[in-house]
């Protein structure tokens, strides 16, 4: 297993491209600190708010298409270069190749993960916020950003185990991408809409996040919204007007155990599906 | 002992039958020909042997240990054998961001050769192949010849006791060939078996000891290189071309000859009739100036085997 990781790891820090892609996504943050900094009086929990916004739209959705997209040619391109032919050759068992696999690529995911967060907290010193109260937020949200592309990149295995070239694994990879990021969870949002009233928040958000737990527990970046979802609360702000107040990523994880659960969890179901399909797939 | 022994084996890709109950065995020691037409099915026997792809009947040994029966790989005797076998596939690249050092270094890792023999070693081999010079290049730089060439280093690392190569002569020049027949021979001296599959009959013929043909999935003939002509000529016939000093009247011989000339002839006979040509000759008053026994190369044989 070890070897396995070595080698991945080592391929992993050597693609340009992950780089490349993580160096926008730092760069697309630019814009929200700068807004921070020209706002007077900003408080803690409203910058939290901002950093979980931009962390579900801008890191999701580029780093979520980097994951899908490099494990489903984690094999297949292997299979074409016929690297994989070398590295099995040797005394190494299949099972011990993908584990290493996996480690490397879940190790170069909390790596961008420790990057982004480090990014995010040297912002929030940069505008003059007082990290103590938000450090652990900041933390868990890209910990959690983390096990949702660790979840996509396993997704991405199983294409790659399943289909015949790296060309149309890229292809399925981006459209199963915006299937769980884009089509199912809006079809779902307009169950829950029919379900009850768009108007009334606090049920539509119970509502919605019941479907996605339900019905999208495979999709890794629901799970993720829904964690995100309870950190608002709706609450009395000031006499007789209620409204969202942030209660936190530690009280959002203890209220949405479930969702955590599967969040952690499917990446290893994956990864167990795609050690099965490993096992017995012809590597010509 | 026997190096390989494949009982048996079937294999299908969808709708594709490419082994067909093959059986083969390769004793210790041998350069073994492996030969065929492009989808005979050498490559996936090669693959099969290595655990690479799964069949679904049959038996492989390796070494003398079973590694698979009737669709299952014993995983642990499997790693056992792989540890002494040495692979060189075919239309392979290796990882384009290492250098061959390095490249050499992971591979050697891969058989947990301890770091200061692994250095030695792959100075040794990088020498060996002509690569010391470019060792700390990237391989993606690297020309198809210069890859074959590393493509061998690497199936060497571990000293094995089995060499397995796959058309391992495409794209090397003929520099190459010689240097690369020439470690092969150096591979058979120091006691290691190689078994080596070509469509180049030349070079087959040229270092093997054994040669087995495969077509359609199914070894149609296994044997040294002289028997098989021995077998061939038995049965196709001897053709002698011969040129004598005075033209011989042929009528009264059972022999199929053929004028190529007044004085030239090409006799062939069901087997070697050299001495009795000379008497016959001899008694029609003639003498035979030259003769030349055509002796059929492995091409041919090949292609009426396949045929």
């Amino acid at each position: 297993m070890r070897w396995g990781f070595e080698l991945e790891l080592e391929k992993g820090i050597r693609t340009k491209k992950i780089w490349a892609l993580v160096a926008i996504v730092i760069i697309l943050y630019l814009p929200m600190f700068y807004s921070m900094k020209q706002q007077t009086g900003i408080t803690e929990k409203s910058v939290i708010s901002l950093i979980i916004s931009y962390t579900t739209q801008v890191s999701l959705f580029f780093l979520g298409i980097m994951a899908i997209v490099l494990g489903a040619g984690a094999f297949l391109k292997e299979m074409e270069d016929g690297t994989i032919r070398i590295a099995l050759s040797k005394p190494i068992k299949r099972i011990e190749y993908l584990l290493g696999k996996f480690g490397a690529n879940f190790a170069i995911f909390m790596l961008i993960v420790f990057i982004m967060t480090a990014v995010t907290l040297i912002g929030l010193k940069w505008v003059g916020i007082n990290v103590g109260p938000v450090y652990s937020d900041v933390v868990i949200l890209n910990v959690l950003l983390g096990f949702v592309l660790v979840g996509f990149i396993t997704i991405g295995y199983l294409m790659s185990l399943s289909l015949r070239s790296s060309g149309t694994a890229f292809g399925v990879a981006l459209l199963v991408f915006f299937l769980l990021y884009l089509v199912l969870p809006g079809y779902v949002q307009y169950k829950a809409v029919s379900a009850t009233s768009y108007s009334d928040t606090n049920s539509y958000t119970h509502i919605k996040d019941e479907y996605y737990t339900r019905y999208l527990f495979f999709a890794p970046n629901a799970q993720f919204n829904v964690i995100l979802d309870n950190t608002m609360e709706i609450q009395n702000i000031t006499e007789g007007v209620y409204g969202p107040v942030y209660v936190g990523l530690g009280h959002a994880l203890k209220k949405t155990v479930v969702n955590v659960v599967l969040l952690v969890g499917m990446p290893f179901v994956y990864l167990g599906l795609a050690a099965l399909r490993f096992k017995r797939v012809d590597l010509r | 002992m026997v190096m390989i022994t494949v009982e048996n084996l079937v294999k299908v890709y969808k709708d594709t039958k490419a082994l067909d109950g093959l059986n083969l065995s390769v004793p210790n020691g041998v350069i073994y020909g492996f030969l065929g037409p492009n989808g005979a099915g050498k490559s996936t026997t090669i693959l099969s042997l290595l655990g690479l792809v799964l069949p679904q009947e049959g038996r492989i040994a390796l070494f003398g240990e079973e590694v698979f029966r009737d669709g299952t790989f014993n995983e642990s005797n499997l790693v056992k054998a792989k540890a002494r076998i040495g692979y060189m596939p075919e239309h392979a690249t290796l990882w384009e961001f290492l250098t061959p050092l390095q490249t050499l270094n992971i591979i050697g890792k891969a058989f947990k050769i301890p770091k200061e023999e692994r250095e030695k070693r792959a100075e040794e081999l990088l020498k060996l192949v002509n690569l010391w010079e470019v060792r700390n290049k990237k391989v993606g730089k690297f020309s198809k010849g210069m890859r074959q060439r590393l493509l061998l280093a690497q199936a060497l690392i571990n000293d094995p006791e089995l060499l397995i190569l796959d058309e391992p002569m495409t794209g090397l020049d003929p520099k190459g060939i010689a240097e690369f027949k020439e470690i092969i021979r150096e591979q058979k001296k120091a006691g290691k078996t190689v078994f080596f599959s070509s469509h180049i009959l030349a070079h087959v013929e040229e270092i093997c000891d054994t040669v087995g043909v495969i077509v359609k999935g199914r070894l149609v003939l296994e044997d040294s290189i002289e028997n098989i002509k021995r077998e061939f000529l038995r049965k196709a016939g001897y053709t002698i071309i011969i040129e004598t000093n005075r033209p011989v009247d042929w009528s009264s011989t059972a022999w199929n000859v053929t004028p190529l000339g007044e004085r030239k002839y090409r006799v062939v006979a069901p087997e070697d009739i050299r001495e009795e040509l000379h008497d016959y000759v001899a008694s029609q008053g003639a003498k035979i100036l030259t003769m030349q026994v055509k002796e059929p190369s492995l091409e041919e044989i090949f292609l009426k085997l396949v045929e």
